[in-house]
């Protein structure tokens, strides 16, 4: 457990004790103290509690052992350890071009003032789907739209080995196409090969890594 | 010792008190469960369990503070 998730419940379970103290010994409250404790007890420390616990929550549902968790993203998880480069998510998985814990989320947000409140909103709507609607088989989960290189150049962008790639600069204009999105990384047939989940039967898997996802 | 419009008025107090303190109690335990795993179904029961307790046990107690009569009860108006 790490440091500031003990911290964050220690600090619940402190809160939880004084309210306890006060629930079972109300007579308290008649002194002066008392209406303090209870003050502090009732509105300062759940106010806060709760506080924590959300922001926990929200850290919780950046890792990819929460986005994994849901049956049908299942295979998507494995497709991070297909034994082929060419898998561009399974290429930055397992030569930790993104973290691993937070492999989902690293690609699937936004990189704009916004994103990552748009990224949580579209995770109420998977939780949605998942316990109340109807699942969609993997093959067919598609993203709500286009990927954007926006998310791409967040960590591509000014990298050497992105700027002199002579794939990048075939044609005068190719890169300034590529930085305004005009012309797409996947879409353009370049990197194309994405989790491509209904394809997985037939590949090959690396044994590695399988902790540091978690 | 306590005076007698204290000791009237305290024991509906104190319910409502204990009421709060019981609901928040129940939410922060549910915070507490919700933490051992990492689910979303944690982050479920969080919404659903966790913010509607303690936001009731915090308005039940603000309105125990406000609804409360002070010693002496209402200042009659001055004529």
């Amino acid at each position: 457990m790490a440091t500031s998730t003990l911290f964050e419940v220690l600090f619940i379970g402190m809160a939880l004790a004084l309210a306890a103290l006060v629930a079972f010994r109300a007579e308290l409250t008649r002194a002066r103290g008392g209406k303090i404790l209870a003050f502090f007890t009732l509105f300062i420390l759940p106010v806060l509690a709760v506080g924590l616990g959300y922001s926990e929550h929200m850290q919780r549902a950046e890792s990819t052992q929460f986005c994994l968790s849901c049956h049908v993203m299942h295979d998507f998880g494995r497709s991070l350890y297909v034994d082929d480069p060419s898998y561009i998510p399974a290429r930055h998985f397992q030569n930790r071009l993104v973290p691993r814990d937070h492999a989902c989320y690293t690609c699937h947000t936004d990189y704009t003032m916004f994103g990552t409140v748009d990224a949580k909103l579209r995770g109420l709507r998977h939780m949605y789907v998942e316990y109340l609607g109807k699942v969609p088989a993997p093959a067919d989960i598609k993203l709500y739209t286009p990927f954007n290189n926006r998310e791409c150049l967040y960590c591509h962008a000014g990298a050497r080995a992105f700027e002199e790639e002579p794939r990048h600069t075939k044609t005068p204009d190719m890169m300034s196409k590529i930085m305004s999105n005009q012309m797409s990384c996947m879409a353009a047939k370049c990197h194309d090969t994405v989790h491509d989940v209904d394809t997985l039967k037939d590949a090959t898997f690396w044994k590695g890594g399988e902790q540091d996802a978690e | 010792m306590p005076n007698d419009a204290s000791s009237a008025g305290a024991p509906v107090v104190e319910k409502r008190l204990r009421l709060a303190g019981l609901l928040i109690c129940l939410g922060l335990l549910a915070l507490l469960l919700s933490l051992i795993k990492v689910h979303p179904l944690s982050f479920v029961a969080f919404a659903m369990i966790t913010c509607p307790l303690v936001l009731a046990g915090i308005v039940l107690f603000l309105y125990s503070i406000v609804s409360h009569e002070p010693h002496g009860g209402n200042i009659p108006p001055k004529s």
